[in-house]
């Protein structure tokens, strides 16, 4: 935020100069009595838009929400209109942005609150014996007011894009930089593995000298994988989709997974049919949600948390579930869980939800997380069609393995 | 039997020809695609394993111009870094295998194996199972014979053995095997196309030169045309 300048900048194009201040001042003592008359509209506007009101979680939020509209209304005939008015306006806008209200939706809210104003001023005015000069110029300075407003408001919508594009080429970056590397690498390993081959043969029956050579191989194995899910990160492949068994790609997933000491729980149904996925993929998938999960378990109040895994069929769709006892999310994290680069770990890059959910996204699926009523997180993914009867025919999205 | 690796990464493709040349075979190693073909040029290779990333023109290129010296050799490609679309390319224009890198021996040691022996090879790709199992019993009277039941599994199946001949239906639980039909006639694979969809719609996606059978037919007498051709 280019910080008050800005805000002078908006006050002067809109017009509102310290007249006008004091025109919205003198107001402020007639339009108070109406602040619950305005707040009531306001909220029953939103109470009849289902889009609206999916904003908000729930009534104890709404209900918070009143008080603070109330507060906002008091603060802004109040002023003064100076860098600390500014600032705290900044906050408003950015928690509006944290909980992604579209723009469309912030400008029609702010409109309601223009209309109610006005009318309340246009009643009250006369109500009070004011001239019609006097009326005019403070209907004018609200007006402007609102315009100032709106400015931040946009200002805050910019600042919140910009930085998702900062962040959208810091991944492309990393993904360049992760693709150089693996190739970079390939080489000399493919180099040392097809040495190791020679070697071998040439060991003749020396016990240990052909046990650190399986060593090696088994190492020069684990690089290799590394890099390919490093590669996985930098590049956005199609799926390449196949019959697979659930349970084996489970299995797998969980392999070789640090787990500490954290109970994991895993329910797979054997009766659970053949799925058509990038078995590759949804294994780093599920390998990720139950990483973040045991870590959100060692993180969280109750270093003894479990966390539980669930596969299951829902209609055509694979419905997987990892749900954990652990520190749990927030509205504001849950906001931003799938942004590259966005972590709450002290140790981690932000990159693994972020390849969930594009992973699930290439596959036609969806993938949400909300908080659990009785603590820690719940993730669900659904891919579907994963078990659609194909009586030889292509599903959508699916193409041939490349 | 003579290979020619092209690898402009010295000490892999000296492995490599070492690991070959241990195998029983005669390696040749060249850095640079100019040189790979002079060496074409010269005297024939029966199998050429490429690097898909070389100086002066990539590995996808320098195939294209090979086998237009050599038709009858074997091509396979080895590559670090996949860049998927050119790949496909590849794969279209009918190299046999590409190898990731570290090269997994075992798969390009069996190949060259299976060519140096001369191994008829026959890959049938038919997901229903009744039919899969009575066609590979007749198969396996002239062939060795490689099942896969989707287009996937026929793209892996076929990367690891020389093919003679192909026995494809049309319609598998992944897709269509149009492109997997046009990759194993670029390799000089007979094929024969299998299915229950009517001639004409079959021959509109294929094209009037792919053989194709429409069930329900005659295994035996389908074999023995296969035969002729492969």
């Amino acid at each position: 935020m280019a910080g008050y300048a800005l805000f002078q900048e908006l006050r002067a194009d809109a017009g509102f100069d310290d007249d006008a201040a004091a025109s919205v001042q003198r107001a402020r003592p007639l339009l108070q009595p109406r602040f619950e008359g305005i707040v009531e509209t306001f909220y029953a506007k939103i109470e009849s838009s289902a889009s609206m009101r999916e904003l908000f979680a729930d009534e104890a939020q709404l209900k918070r929400q009143r008080g603070s509209l109330r507060a906002w209304l008091e603060t802004l005939l109040t002023g003064p209109y100076d860098a600390a008015y500014f600032e705290l306006r900044c906050r408003i806008g950015r928690a509006h942005v944290r909980i992604q209200m579209p723009q469309h939706h912030m400008f029609s809210m702010m409109s309601l609150l223009r209309t109610g104003l006005q009318e309340a001023l246009a009643e009250e005015a006369a109500r009070a014996g004011w001239s019609v000069e006097a009326q005019r110029a403070g209907q004018l300075a609200l007006d402007r007011l609102i315009d100032v407003e709106l400015g931040v408001m946009l200002e805050t919508y910019r600042e919140d894009y910009v930085e998702r594009l900062r962040a959208s080429e810091r991944l492309a970056a990393i993904g360049q930089l992760a693709a150089t590397i693996g190739h970079e690498l390939r080489n000399p390993l493919a180099v040392i593995d097809t040495s190791l081959h020679l070697l071998e043969r040439r060991l003749g029956e020396d016990p240990t000298a052909r046990r650190h050579a399986t060593k090696i191989g088994a190492q020069v194995g684990v690089c290799g994988e590394i890099i390919t899910d490093l590669l996985m990160l930098a590049r956005d492949r199609p799926p390449e989709r196949h019959l697979a068994p659930v349970g084996p790609i489970v299995a797998s997933a969980l392999e070789g997974l640090v787990r500490y000491d954290t109970k994991l729980t895993v329910d797979v149904p054997d009766d659970l049919p053949a799925a058509f996925v990038d078995a590759g993929q949804i294994r780093q998938v599920i390998a990720n949600l139950v990483s973040n999960g045991i870590h959100a378990v060692q993180a969280g109040p109750h270093r003894d948390g479990k966390v539980e895994l669930a596969a299951m069929q829902v209609g055509d769709s694979l419905a997987l579930e990892v749900r954990d006892e652990g520190q749990g999310i927030t509205a504001e994290v849950r906001a931003r869980l799938f942004e590259p680069l966005f972590t709450t770990r002290a140790q981690g890059v932000g990159l693994g939800l972020a390849l969930v959910r594009r992973v699930v996204e290439g596959h036609g699926g969806t993938v949400e997380a909300h908080a659990r009523n009785e603590g820690g997180a719940c993730f669900r993914i659904e891919l579907p069609g994963a078990f659609r009867k194909r009586e030889g025919v292509a599903p959508a999205g699916a193409r041939e393995a490349s | 039997m003579r290979i020619l690796v092209v690898d402009d990464n010295r000490a892999l493709a000296e492995n490599l020809a070492e690991i070959l040349d241990d195998a029983g075979h005669d390696t040749v190693v060249v850095e640079h695609p100019e040189a790979a073909l002079a060496a074409a040029g010269k005297a024939p290779f029966d199998l050429m394993l490429l690097d898909v990333r070389l100086p002066g023109m990539d590995g996808v290129e320098l195939f294209e111009r090979l086998r237009k010296l050599a038709p009858d050799a074997h091509f396979l490609l080895m590559t670090a870094f996949t860049d998927a679309g050119r790949l496909q390319d590849a794969w279209r224009a009918g190299v046999q295998s590409i190898l990731p890198k570290p090269v997994p021996l075992g798969h390009l040691l069996g190949f060259v194996d299976a060519v140096a022996r001369g191994d008829r090879v026959a890959l049938l790709v038919e997901d229903e199972e009744a039919l899969a199992s009575n066609l590979a019993e007749v198969l396996e009277d002239r062939w060795k014979v490689r099942q896969a039941r989707t287009v996937a599994e026929a793209r892996q199946e076929a990367a690891e053995s020389p093919l003679k001949v192909a026995l494809v239906d049309l319609r598998l639980p992944d897709g269509l095997g149009v492109e997997l039909v046009a990759h194993l006639r670029a390799r000089n694979v007979a094929v024969m196309v299998m299915t229950g969809m009517g001639r004409r719609e079959a021959e509109s996606l294929l094209g009037p030169a792919v053989p194709v059978v429409t069930k329900p037919f005659d295994a035996g007498a389908m074999v023995e045309r296969l035969a002729e051709v492969g």
